[in-house]
């Protein structure tokens, strides 16, 4: 189930801003093999401070290499974002359990903000597997909306939600629709989650969610990034970042 | 390197094949880092602190960098003992790693209960005793702070465990030339230090402590001069050989806690930045040793030249 990790000094291919605070970063390095909803930890500056490697999920992945989707936030973020082309950092991965997406049964994909970056990848894989992609997808500001041009491109049949805008969340939209048998994978803000979640759990539907936290190592030893679930702390690195949204014991 | 010898010998048989161990807490129980390096080449694989029955660890938040530093209070969460020999040990004994099994136990008998099952297995090497996490409520940096307690710990291991034991002091011994001669007395083999400092950091946007447990330990090299000033200090009176760490990222910082009298080093954070770093320090070691045509480790320790009076 696990891919091969491996540490690696890469070159910068590219790394350009796409809005204001938002890049994409391609590095020069195609991993073997990667599922969609894995991540890498780049070493976003080779000095002791930062000391962590900071966790980022995969976008896409090409013969020239893996694309990256990233928002500055803070300082490690800030640094990777003035890496130019020919610059070389460190890269860790692909790491942690994607997506499993279903032979049986289509899917519907959740994505808040910067919750859009793995399902890129999950909708080229639905795409390949013959089913149907459909995304709800929600922002803060219109101008965000940009992240989602890729997927869009793609085919699926998005519903998009500007928060500012629509006075409405992607949750919203759930609701209304009908989920039927269908699973709903979603990555997003902690409070969308645990939204869809009970909202999947209302109507009998399954619901994997993607968990974001805090990480040191990202191969599952430092034991720093747990998340509580019905079977005890689990780590968001190694037995996640995707988790049945069931056994993370939420209540709606 | 040939011809250098790297050996160091701890106690008795527990000879390790060079003085670059990886630290309890950052390499799992070294299976983990198996497809990424190989940990035979380490002169010792700590594992994660064990203790008698599973322990679920503490609430997150659990870590929080800080400016070359990491604040951990994870809370000893381990598997336990019991499925650490079933599952793990004959698994990284397969690899050919030396290995090391920290202990933690919240009573005396706790402690001394882990030490027993893990000697009567085959392919630990050591035993190292964990006095001085400050994570942990019970147990844990309570008898760290105390000679006395630290004493009654250590005996109570000896009598279980015909095992080399090390002792993991903690920094924040209000006396630890009191607790080196305790631990001393009540047998230990070596002494290892320094763990973690108690540390904070606090979220002024909610003006609340960022950790669950309010405070946790500090690493990394943050603390490597503190560290290093502690190891030296500790091996001007230790009477037993002292195994130093604290924010060792590097062959040179392994040298200074070896110039500074440890006859070994332990590498910890290192191993969470970058996964194959202890196999690094080695070779830097090894280089230095080569350019300064010094062919045992062992010329090293405690090699420090003072500064004329």
């Amino acid at each position: 189930m696990t891919t091969i990790s491996i540490t690696e000094t890469v070159e910068v291919i590219s790394n350009i801003a796409i809005s204001p605070g938002y890049h994409r970063i391609t590095l020069g390095w195609t991993p073997l093999e990667v599922r969609p909803g894995q991540f890498v930890m780049l070493k976003t500056s080779p000095t002791m401070d930062p000391l962590l490697r900071r966790p980022f999920a995969i976008y896409n992945i090409h013969d020239d290499g893996t694309e990256i989707l990233y928002r500055v936030v803070g300082r490690g973020t800030a640094l990777l974002s003035r890496l130019k082309r020919g610059d070389r950092l460190d890269v860790l991965g692909p790491l942690g359990k994607g997506f499993e997406l279903p032979e049986d049964r289509e899917t519907i994909m959740v994505a808040g903000g910067m919750g859009i970056v793995p399902f890129y990848m999950v909708a080229k894989e639905l795409l390949k597997m013959g089913k149907t992609t459909q995304l709800i997808y929600g922002v803060r500001r219109e101008e965000e909306l940009i992240l989602a041009d890729d997927i869009i491109g793609l085919g699926t049949e998005a519903h998009l939600v500007v928060e500012e805008r629509d006075n409405m969340l992607p949750t919203d939209i759930l609701e209304e629709m009908t989920i039927g048998d269908r699973r709903v994978l979603a990555c997003g803000p902690g409070g969308m989650l645990k939204k869809v979640a009970s909202l999947c759990e209302a109507r009998g539907a399954e619901c994997m969610v993607s968990v974001e936290t805090s990480m040191a190592c990202g191969m599952g030893v430092c034991m720093g990034c747990a998340v509580k679930t019905t079977d005890g702390y689990r780590m968001v690195c190694a037995d996640g970042p995707v988790f049945d949204a069931k056994e993370l014991g939420w209540k709606g | 390197m040939e011809g250098l010898n790297t050996t160091v010998q701890i106690a008795g048989g527990f000879v390790l094949k060079n003085p670059v161990m990886v630290a309890s807490g950052t390499f799992g129980y070294g299976l983990e880092f198996a497809g990424l390096m190989d940990i035979s080449l380490l002169g010792a694989v700590v594992v994660k602190g064990l203790s008698l029955r599973p322990r679920e660890g503490n609430p997150p938040p659990r870590i929080i960098e800080t400016p070359a530093g990491l604040i951990n209070a994870i809370g000893l969460q381990n598997i336990g003992v019991e499925r650490f020999l079933k599952d793990k040990l004959p698994e990284i004994k397969r690899l050919g790693a030396t290995v090391v099994a920290n202990i933690f136990g919240e009573s005396i008998d706790e402690y001394s209960e882990v030490a027993r099952l893990l000697s009567g297995a085959e392919g630990v090497s050591a035993i190292e005793i964990n006095i001085s996490c400050p994570n942990v409520k019970k147990g844990g940096l309570r008898f760290g702070q105390d000679p006395a307690s630290a004493r009654e710990v250590v005996e109570a291991v000896r009598k279980s465990t015909e095992l080399p034991i090390i002792t993991k002091l903690s920094p924040d011994a209000p006396d630890l030339k009191a607790m080196v001669e305790a631990v001393e007395s009540a047998g230990t083999d070596a002494i290892s230090l320094i763990n973690t400092i108690p540390a904070m950091a606090i979220d002024v946007e909610r003006r609340r402590p960022v950790l669950s447990t309010m405070t946790g330990g500090l690493s990394g090299p943050a603390i490597k001069p503190i560290a290093l000033r502690l190891v030296w200090q500790v091996a001007g009176f230790a009477k037993v050989p002292v195994i130093g760490m604290g924010g060792i990222m590097t062959g040179r910082d392994a040298l200074e806690f070896i110039i500074a009298g440890a006859c070994a080093i332990q590498v910890g954070t290192l191993n969470l930045v970058e996964p194959d770093g202890a196999l690094r320090v080695i070779r830097e070691m090894e280089a230095y040793m080569h350019k300064k045509g010094i062919r045992s480790i062992g010329e090293l320790t405690g090699s420090l030249v003072l500064p004329e009076r």
